[in-house]
């Protein structure tokens, strides 16, 4: 049975149960530009909902990308009153999150703590997830009305503009590493309980909790992050040969913690073969691209391969945003659509 | 190429999913990536990769697939993606973590071991013992892990060993306690006599229940009795302090005073009692040399009395 895919994204901007995207790639393959256009399109698509862009990548870049200031707490865009976007390191949402610990707790001979250090870099995934924890406790705690339950997401759907490294999502194979080691930890807690509690002086019981929050979390977390019908991963990539195989890479990787990958993006071609005057590097260099486009054509065969245009200047600003990102959900036609390449307004 | 009208958006992607997956597995997923590499590197002898869902499965996780249909268009694909080279591989991961678990609880609660246990007052930190107990490896097949059923029974040879070492250092504190006894005694009665004859006469030299008596004796030779025997007092007491501190049996003393048992009980119930054990340790440490002190003031006293019966 053969499948006719449309090349856009049109099925995740329509798919109504979706609660997480992810967009990610290889560095300067235009991640932030593609996780943009697709929370506009979203928002635009969907007015009456709620919508929240992150940039999780320490080098952020979705200020530049609406020319709009965002910070750690969420802000509405202008222009775009349904979609908001905040900028979060996780690394020092992280080094928050330690500091937190470091003031409860600032002895440093205090072997319990010692013995926390060693678990967290011990288990593989660990730092990730408390770091994912932490991005994800800031989430919770953003509202879009006062009157919002405090421990529910306000946004429909959050997308997610990843660091361009690989393990963002490792953590996801985490759950059953972690569901081991507590109930190991918990035996030993029940075994010496009273006397860990005279040696901690009662922090010990801290530290079960804190393990036990954070296995319950991933576990939440990973049912859903795992769950096709609420999260994706869109996979970013330029037509060239390493960044098609970091992608395929990437996808093997996400698969491997059962994430659910079908689109791809492919950024900046260049589609030469219609320009009226075609400059020989344009057209050397689309040759090239074509070469690995029939490539992922042949290995994406049953992924939305989207195809988008290198554009005359850089995409900035909503108005900007809007009109590149309709072809996301429209296949872009170099004979038709030519003149976007030229049209933007300069920011 | 058409698409059959009677599938549901659902059931098309279910299947695309499971298409994608099967195109990964039973070695697809390094295939497709070293025929990106061979199409595209520079370099053409490039070593082969293998992908992360082509890792060895580590553990009896490994199934086979049967006589699975492994069509990817055919609908009976459920068992398909059970196969180790997808799903399998995070059961894999999960699975070799688990076994690393133990190991990694080992060098966890090894890192916290200070130091052999005969190191003085390191030996005495009950948590360094307990992490130091928990880091031992199962005896014999390593299946008796530090945290299996009976953690005490995990290793006999080493308890017997903790047992012997404790009598060791109650042998060496008291042979110790003996050759300073030895030099004290003889110290002081040689301080005693060499003033007994030096000083010759019976009244320089010799105690008195009568004042009149004590305020005719000259103070001298008493006072260069006593400047010899605090002399020797500070040299032995300092030399005891220093062997006992370096050999470690102050420790061991310590540790089978009945005080320091009591608050070792006692915080079992009141854990605030812990930190004032430091404290006990160390003033036991000092009341044995207080009662050094002490033993040889006692003797000069009896001296001094024999010598003020005997003269007399």
């Amino acid at each position: 049975m053969d499948f006719e895919l449309e090349p856009t994204l049109e099925s995740i901007v329509q798919q109504d149960t979706l609660k997480w995207i992810f967009v990610g790639g290889k560095g300067g393959v235009g991640k932030t530009t593609t996780s943009s256009s697709i929370a506009v399109q979203l928002a635009l698509n969907h007015p009456n909902d709620q919508f929240l862009l992150i940039s999780t990548d320490p080098a952020h870049n979705l200020s530049d990308a609406f020319c709009q200031k965002f910070g750690k707490d969420a802000r509405k865009v202008d222009g775009l009153s349904n979609l908001s976007c905040m900028e979060i390191d996780p690394e020092a949402a992280m080094s928050d999150l330690q500091q937190q610990a470091q003031q409860y707790n600032n002895d440093p001979n205090d072997p319990l703590k010692s013995m926390m250090n060693d678990m967290t870099g011990s288990i593989p995934g660990i730092d990730e997830a408390l770091s994912f924890m932490e991005v994800l406790k800031h989430i919770k705690s953003q509202k879009v009305d006062e009157n919002d339950d405090k421990d529910k997401i306000s946004y429909r759907t959050i997308i997610f503009d990843t660091a361009p490294t690989g393990h963002t999502l490792r953590f996801l194979q985490l759950p059953s590493t972690l569901q081991k080691l507590l109930s190991k930890f918990q035996a030993l807690s029940g075994k010496f309980g009273p006397m860990m509690s005279m040696l901690g002086g009662g922090n010990q019981q801290e530290m079960f909790d804190k393990l036990n929050e954070v296995q319950k979390n991933v576990t939440e977390v990973n049912e859903q992050f795992t769950n096709p019908d609420l999260t994706t991963f869109v996979c970013v990539c330029i037509s060239e040969f390493l960044s098609l195989y970091e992608t395929e890479r990437m996808i093997q990787e996400l698969m491997s913690y059962n994430m659910d990958v079908n689109s791809i993006v492919v950024n900046q071609l260049l589609f030469a073969d219609d320009d009226e005057k075609p400059c020989k590097r344009c057209v050397s260099r689309w040759k090239m691209q074509k070469k690995y486009l029939d490539q992922m054509a042949e290995l994406y065969e049953d992924y939305h391969l989207v195809k988008m245009p290198l554009l005359g200047t850089e995409i900035r600003g909503v108005e900007n945003l809007k009109k590149f990102s309709k072809f996301l959900l429209t296949p872009y036609d170099p004979k038709v659509n030519g003149d976007l390449v030229t049209s933007l307004e300069e920011k | 190429m058409s698409d059959s009208p009677s599938i549901s958006a659902e059931e098309r992607k279910r299947i695309l999913r499971e298409r994608r997956a099967a195109k990964m597995a039973k070695g697809n997923a390094t295939s497709r990536l070293n025929t990106i590499l061979t199409q595209g590197n520079s370099v053409k002898d490039v070593s082969s990769v293998k992908s992360v869902l082509d890792q060895e499965p580590t553990g009896a996780t490994a199934t086979t697939t049967g006589n699975h249909d492994l069509d990817p268009d055919h609908h009976d694909i459920e068992g398909f993606i059970n196969t180790p080279g997808i799903n399998a591989s995070n059961d894999s991961v999960a699975l070799s973590n688990s076994e690393d678990i133990d190991e990694m609880f080992k060098k966890i609660f090894g890192g916290q071991v200070p130091g052999n246990g005969t190191d003085g007052a390191g030996s005495e930190d009950p948590l360094a013992q307990m992490m130091k107990m928990f880091s031992q490896p199962g005896a014999g097949t390593g299946t008796n892990t530090p945290f299996s059923e009976d953690p005490f029974s995990a290793q006999p040879e080493e308890f017997k060993y903790q047992q012997q070492l404790v009598q060791y250092n109650t042998y060496r504190h008291q042979v110790w306690k003996f050759r300073f006894l030895a030099v004290r005694y003889f110290a002081l009665l040689a301080n005693f006599i060499y003033h007994f004859y030096i000083i010759g006469d019976s009244i320089s030299f010799a105690s008195s229940s009568h004042q009149f008596i004590r305020e005719l004796i000259p103070v001298e030779p008493a006072r260069s009795f006593f400047t010899l025997f605090s002399t020797i007092e500070v040299v032995i007491i300092a030399s005891y302090y220093f062997l006992g501190t370096k050999e470690g049996f102050f420790s061991t003393a310590t540790s089978n005073n009945f005080v320091v048992k009591l608050l070792d009980m006692g915080s079992m119930v009141l854990p605030q009692l812990q930190q004032f054990k430091t404290i006990a340790v160390r003033l036991l440490g000092y009341y044995e040399l207080l009662a050094v002190l002490l033993g040889d003031l006692s003797l000069v006293v009896v001296l001094f009395g024999l010598h003020s019966v005997l003269g007399n």
